[in-house]
C-alpha cells in the first residue's frame, strides 16, 4: 500500500476532520451545560430531519445488519454440512464457481470481492510476498473493495452523525426527551378528546338517569350477582351495600376495582364490559347504598363516607 | 535454556524462496513446550470451572433457592466469580498458551526467560484463586471485569509487567528480522491492558480489603466503561486475532489472503477500538459529547472488525473441503464468523435508538455470550485441539468425538443466545409500552421479569449442554496427552539474525516498523492512548460536564455502611441506578438521573443489568417495613419475585471497626465531609440506626438497632432523595 495513494489520504483526511470534531465537542459540552434546555422547551430544528430520517436508516440497517448476520451464520453452518457430503476434491471452494456465474453476478462479486475466483489457489503462487514465519506465508491481495466501502461509509456517517449533533441542532438527549413528552401529552388529549369511550377512574362521573342505571343493574346480574349477590348482599364477593369497602368506597374506586380486578379473585372487567358499561355498573352500586338488603354479609374491609360534596360529580346522562 | 549452537548446514530449499538472510550457518535451539502444557490444563480446568459457575448463576437467576441458602453462594457473589472466571482463567490461560507457542515459532526463538515464564503461571493461578475466594466473601470494588480488591489489582500489574518483560525479551532476542502480524496484536494487547488496567485501578485503601476509586459518580462510569470495553477489545479480541493469525493458517496449511488488509485494520482497529467505550452509557448521565464519541467510534469499527474475520475466512481459501473432517478448521471457521456477527451487533447496538431498546435487557448478554463462546470459546478449542497433539508428539485421540464437541457446542450457543435475544427484546419493548391513556402497560415491573423466566430455562440448557462439550474436550485432550509425550523442548534450526539492507518494496515504510520492536511499541502506545485522553481529560477537567445540583449531600456513616453492604452483596449486578431521559423511565422511576446526582459516589453504582428494577430514586418510595421484609423473603412483599433471600443481613452486626477509616478516605477524595467528622461518625451512626428501628418498630417489627439489614435500609432510603428534595423535582406524585 502507497502511503500516499487516493484512498489512504483520503482515510487520514476524515480521521483527521474527526479528531478536530471532537476538540470541537469538548468546546460545545461547555456551552450546552451552559444553555438552559428548560428555557427553551421546543426548540426549532433545522437538522430534526436528520434525526428522523435516521431513525428510519437505523431500523433498515438494523434489520438488514441482523437477516445478513444470521444469514452468514446459517451459511457457514451449511457449508460444513454441504461440504461433508458432496465435496471430495482438494479446490472444493470452486464450487461458489458454479454458481455465482448462473445468477450472473460475478461481474458484481469481483468488483465487490476483489477475490478472484476464477485462477483459484494456484494464482496466489504470484501473489506471494516471500515473508515467512514458522512456515505461514503472506501473500498480496487487495483489501476487498467492499471492505473499503464499509470503512469510508463509516467513516463518512461519523462526520456526519457529529455535525448534526453538534455543530447543527439534530436533539441530544435532554431535548429529545421534552420532545418525547411533549408527544405524549398531545396524543393523550387527542386520545381524550376523541375516543367515543373514554371514561376512566380519573374522570368517571356519577350517572343517575334511569336509562343508564336500568342499564347497570341488567349488566349487574349478569356478570356480578354471582358472587356478590342479586341485589348486592354479598356471597363469595363482598356485600356492596354497606359502608365497608376492601379497595376504597368511592366511585373512582368502584370503578377502577372493576375495571383492573383485585388480588383477593376479583376479576378484571376492562376486557369484557366496555368503559361506558363500567360506569354504568359503578354507578348503579352507588345507587343501592344503604338499601339493607336480605341476608346480608358482614362487613369488611375499611368504612367509607362519601364527601358532603360529592354532588359535585352528579350529572346527566347528556354527558356520555 | 539451552545455548543455541552454530552449525554449517545449507538452507533447506523452501526458505531459500524467502527473504531470509542467510550466513551459512543454522543455529539450533529448542522451544519451552512445557510452559504451554501448564496453560493448556490451567485453560481446561479453569474452563470448567468458570462454564460450571456459568451454569449455576443461570439457574440462580430464575430460581432463588439455588442460591443454597449461603451468603456466599448468591447471586450477587457468584456472578462476578462467573465472569472473572471466563475471562481471566479460562480466556486468559488460553491466550498465554497459545502466545507461549506461537511467539517462540514465528520469532524463531526460546522465551525470554524459563523463570519468568513460570513466575508468570504461578503468579496468574496465584491471583486467580485469590479472586474466587475474595469475590465469594464479599470483597469487591464493584467496577465490572475489575472487581477484585486492591492488593489483588497490584498482584496483577506485577505479574503483567513479567508476562510483558518475558515477552518483549524474546522479541528482542528474535532470530526472524521482521515481527509477524500475530506479534503485533500480542503487543497491542500488553500495552493497552496494561494501560487499563492500571488508570481503572486508581483506588484508596481504606483496609487490607476494603477500597474506594478515586473517581466518582459520572467520572468513575467513564472510566469504568472505558475499561470494560477495551478488556472485551484487548482482552477478549486482539489476542485472538493475534492467535487466529498463527493457528488458523497453520491449520489450513494456507497462506494469509492479504498482508495489506492485515496492516490496514491492525492500525485502525487499535486506534479506533479505545473510543468506544461511552456506547455503555447513551442515554445516561454522561455528557451528549462522550456519548456522542461512543457512537460514531463504535460505527466506524465494523470495517477493522472485519477486516480480521475476512482476513481470516479468506485465508481458508482452498481449505473448505477440509472442513468436512478436520474439527480444527470447523472451530475456526465458526469462531470467525461469531466474531463477524458480534462485531457488527456490536455497532448497531451503539446506535442511540437501538440501544434504548437493546440496553439493560437480557439482549447484552447474549451478544456478549456470542463473543465468548462463539469467539473465544471455538478459536480456543481449535487452537487446544490443534496444539496438545503436537505437543504430545502424538494424534488427535478422537476426532469423532471433537467432531461432536462441535455440533454441542454451536448448538449449545444458539440455545443460549437465541432465547436470550428474543427475550431482551420483548424486555426493552414492555418496559416502554404506554396504554393509548398514557399510563404503562406493565406497571408491575415484575412482570417483565417473569415474562423472561421460560427463556432463562433454555438458556441455562443451552450453557450446560455447551458445559458438556467441553468435558468431552477435556477428556479427548487428556486421552490424547497419555497416548504420547510432552517433547518438553522441542527441537528447531533456524538462521541467526542478521543486518537485512533497507527495504525498497511496496511495503517498505512498514516492513521497516516490523524490525523495529521499540518504535512499533511506541507507535502502538500512541495510537491507544489518543482516544483514552481525548475522552477522560475534558470529562475530569471541565466542570461544566458535571453541573452541580444544590441538594445534593454526601452520605451519612450509616448509609455510608449500608451502601458498602450494597456492594458486597453486588445488588449492582442486578439492579441499575441510572434512570434514563424516556419517558417509559421517568413515569415508572421519577426524574431522569443527572450529572451531578453521583458527585459522592465512590464508585458509581450505575449498572449494566436491569433485572431487578431501577433503584435510582427507590428512596422513601416505601416504608422501611417493606425493605425489612423484602430483604428477609423477598416473596411476601412482592409475589413471584426471582430475588433471593438475604436472612444473614438480620443477624449479622455492623461492622463498623473500619468507619472512621472510611469518613477520612472519603475527606481525602474530597467528599465535604467536616474535618472532624470521623469521629463524631460513630454517634451519628447510632442515632440513625435508632431512628430506623423506632419506625421499624411502628410498623410492627422489633429489629436490632446493630444489624447490618438497618446500614441497609438507611442507604436504599436515602437513594434519590435529595434530588427529589431540590428544584429538579418536576413530578407531581400521581394520587
Amino acid at each position: 500500500m502507497k502511503l500516499f495513494s487516493k484512498s489512504s489520504l483520503m482515510t487520514l483526511l476524515l480521521l483527521l476532520i474527526n479528531g478536530w470534531l471532537s476538540v470541537l465537542m469538548a468546546q460545545a459540552g461547555v456551552s450546552a451545560a451552559e444553555a438552559d434546555p428548560v428555557a427553551n422547551p421546543t426548540p426549532k430544528l433545522m437538522f430534526g430531519w436528520f434525526w428522523e430520517a435516521e431513525n428510519l436508516i437505523y431500523v433498515l440497517f438494523f434489520l438488514t445488519g441482523t437477516i445478513l448476520a444470521l444469514v452468514m451464520f446459517v451459511m457457514i453452518l451449511m457449508t460444513v454440512v454441504l461440504l461433508r457430503k458432496y465435496v471430495k476434491d482438494k479446490y472444493s471452494y470452486d464450487i461458489l464457481e458454479g454458481w455465482i456465474p448462473r445468477l450472473s453476478l460475478r461481474g458484481y462479486w469481483d468488483r465487490l470481492t476483489g477475490i478472484k475466483l476464477a485462477g483459484g489457489v494456484d494464482s496466489d503462487q504470484s501473489q506471494d510476498l516471500a515473508h515467512e514465519y514458522d512456515g505461514i506465508r503472506e501473500l498480496d491481495n487487495a483489501a476487498p473493495p467492499l471492505f473499503n466501502y464499509i470503512f469510508y461509509g463509516t467513516i463518512g456517517f461519523a462526520a456526519i452523525y457529529l455535525i448534526a449533533f453538534h455543530i447543527a441542532d439534530a436533539p441530544l438527549s435532554a431535548v429529545e426527551y421534552q420532545m418525547e413528552v411533549a408527544a405524549a401529552e398531545r396524543s393523550k388529549e387527542l386520545y381524550e378528546k376523541n375516543a367515543a369511550n373514554n371514561i376512566n377512574e380519573r374522570n368517571v362521573k356519577l350517572l343517575t338517569d334511569a336509562a343508564n342505571l336500568s342499564a347497570g343493574k341488567e349488566i349487574f346480574s349478569k356478570n356480578c350477582a354471582v358472587c356478590h349477590g342479586a341485589n348486592g348482599e354479598g356471597k363469595l364477593g363482598p356485600n356492596l351495600t354497606d359502608k365497608y369497602w376492601l379497595h376504597g368506597g368511592s366511585l373512582a374506586d368502584v370503578f377502577k376495582t372493576i375495571k383492573k380486578g383485585a388480588p383477593n379473585g376479583m376479576q378484571a372487567w376492562q376486557g369484557q364490559l366496555s368503559a361506558k358499561q363500567i360506569a354504568q355498573v359503578a354507578s348503579y352500586i352507588q345507587s343501592i347504598q344503604g338499601t339493607n338488603p336480605p341476608n346480608a354479609k358482614e362487613k369488611q374491609g375499611e368504612l367509607y363516607e362519601p364527601p358532603k360534596n360529592d354532588q359535585k360529580g352528579v350529572i346527566s346522562s347528556a354527558s356520555n | 535454556m539451552k545455548a543455541a549452537e552454530n552449525v554449517g548446514v545449507d538452507l533447506p530449499i523452501e526458505k531459500q524462496k524467502t527473504d531470509i538472510v542467510y550466513n551459512g550457518y543454522l543455529e539450533r535451539f529448542e522451544y519451552d513446550n512445557k510452559i504451554v502444557s501448564y496453560f493448556i490444563v490451567a485453560t481446561v480446568f479453569w474452563g470448567i470451572v468458570a462454564m460450571t459457575i456459568g451454569v449455576l448463576v443461570a439457574l440462580q437467576i430464575f430460581s432463588p433457592m439455588m442460591s443454597l441458602g449461603s451468603e456466599y453462594t448468591t447471586y450477587g457473589r457468584t456472578r462476578p466469580v462467573h465472569t472473572n472466571a471466563a475471562i481471566f482463567a479460562f480466556v486468559g490461560n488460553a491466550i498465554f498458551a497459545g502466545i507461549y507457542y506461537s511467539m517462540q515459532r514465528v520469532l524463531k526463538t526460546r522465551m525470554f526467560s524459563d523463570v519468568l515464564s513460570k513466575i508468570h503461571f504461578w503468579g496468574w493461578q496465584l491471583i486467580i484463586v485469590a479472586a474466587a475466594v475474595t469475590l465469594l466473601a464479599g470483597y469487591t470494588t464493584s467496577h465490572e471485569y475489575a472487581e477484585l480488591e486492591w492488593p489483588i489489582d497490584i498482584a496483577i500489574t506485577v505479574i503483567w509487567v513479567v508476562f510483558g518483560i518475558n515477552m518483549f525479551g524474546t522479541i528482542i532476542k528474535r532470530r526472524v528480522e521482521h515481527m509477524y502480524v500475530a506479534v503485533w496484536f500480542y503487543i497491542a494487547t500488553f500495552i493497552t491492558v496494561a494501560v487499563l488496567h492500571i488508570v481503572n485501578s486508581f483506588e484508596l485503601p481504606v483496609s487490607i480489603f476494603k477500597s474506594y476509586y478515586f473517581y466518582s459518580g459520572v467520572q468513575d462510569a467513564l472510566v469504568q466503561w472505558w475499561y470494560g470495553h477495551n478488556a472485551v477489545a484487548f482482552f477478549l479480541t486482539t489476542p485472538f486475532l493475534g492467535l487466529m493469525y498463527y493457528y488458523l493458517p497453520k491449520a489450513a496449511n494456507r497462506p494469509v489472503y492479504s498482508y495489506r488488509l492485515s496492516i490496514v485494520h491492525f492500525w485502525s482497529l487499535i486506534f479506533l477500538y479505545i473510543w468506544a467505550g461511552p456506547h455503555h452509557l447513551l442515554y445516561s448521565a454522561l455528557p451528549d459529547w462522550a456519548q456522542s464519541l461512543g457512537v460514531v467510534f463504535s460505527v466506524m469499527l465494523i470495517a477493522p472488525s472485519w477486516g480480521g474475520m475476512i482476513n481470516g475466512l479468506l485465508t481458508l481459501r482452498g481449505a473448505w473441503d477440509r472442513l468436512r473432517t478436520d474439527p480444527v478448521l470447523k472451530f475456526f471457521a465458526v469462531g470467525v464468523t461469531a466474531y463477524g456477527m458480534a462485531t457488527f451487533e456490536g455497532p448497531m447496538l451503539s446506535l442511540k435508538n437501538v440501544n434504548a431498546i437493546a440496553h439493560f435487557t437480557d439482549w447484552i448478554p447474549a451478544h456478549v455470550h456470542i463473543g465468548t463462546l462463539g469467539w473465544n470459546g471455538f478459536m480456543i478449542f481449535g487452537m487446544l485441539y490443534w496444539m496438545v497433539p503436537r505437543l504430545y508428539g502424538t494424534k488427535l485421540y478422537s476426532t469423532g468425538l471433537a467432531n461432536r464437541h462441535f455440533w454441542i457446542g454451536t448448538t449449545g450457543i444458539l440455545f443460549w443466545a437465541l432465547p436470550m435475544y428474543f427475550a431482551g427484546f420483548m424486555q426493552g419493548l414492555m418496559w416502554k409500552e404506554f396504554t393509548e391513556e398514557g399510563t404503562l402497560r406493565y406497571g408491575i415491573f415484575l412482570d417483565t421479569v417473569l415474562y423472561a423466566v421460560p427463556f432463562y430455562y433454555i438458556r441455562a440448557f443451552g450453557g450446560a449442554i455447551y458445559l458438556i462439550g467441553v468435558f468431552m474436550m477435556a477428556y479427548n485432550l487428556w486421552k490424547t496427552a497419555a497416548q504420547g509425550k510432552l517433547v518438553a523442548n522441542e527441537k528447531d534450526e533456524y538462521p541467526a539474525r542478521l543486518q537485512v539492507p533497507v527495504h525498497d518494496g511496496k511495503y517498505a515504510w512498514h516492513r521497516i516498523l516490523e524490525r523495529r520492536p521499540v518504535t512499533f511499541f511506541v507507535l502502538s502506545t500512541i495510537a491507544i492512548l489518543i482516544g483514552g485522553i481525548i475522552e477522560l481529560v475534558p470529562t475530569f477537567l471541565i466542570q461544566s460536564n458535571i453541573p452541580t445540583i444544590a441538594g445534593v449531600k454526601p452520605y451519612t456513616p450509616l448509609e455510608l455502611e449500608g451502601r458498602d453492604i450494597y456492594i458486597r452483596e453486588g445488588c449492582n449486578a442486578c439492579h441499575t441506578q441510572m434512570v434514563r431521559p424516556f419517558l417509559s423511565e421517568t413515569e415508572r422511576y421519577g426524574p431522569y438521573a443527572k450529572a451531578g446526582e453521583f458527585v459522592y459516589d465512590h464508585p458509581h453504582l450505575w449498572g449494566s443489568k436491569r433485572t431487578g428494577p431501577d433503584l435510582l430514586r427507590v428512596g422513601k418510595k416505601y416504608p422501611d417495613s417493606w425493605h425489612y421484609n423484602h430483604m428477609l423473603d423477598p416473596q411476601t412483599t412482592s409475589l413471584g419475585s426471582i430475588m433471593p433471600p438475604y436472612p444473614w443481613l438480620f443477624d449479622r452486626k455492623l461492622d463498623t471497626g473500619l468507619l472512621e477509616a472510611k469518613i477520612n478516605a472519603m475527606i481525602t477524595l474530597g467528599v465535604p465531609y467536616d474535618k472532624d467528622y470521623a469521629k463524631e461518625a460513630a454517634k451519628d451512626l447510632k442515632k440513625q440506626a435508632l431512628e430506623i428501628t423506632t419506625r421499624l418498630k411502628e410498623g410492627g417489627i422489633e429489629a436490632d438497632p446493630e444489624t447490618e439489614i438497618i446500614a441497609l435500609i438507611a442507604y436504599l432510603q436515602r437513594l434519590g432523595t435529595d434530588v427529589k428534595k431540590s428544584t429538579l423535582t418536576t413530578e407531581t406524585p400521581k394520587q
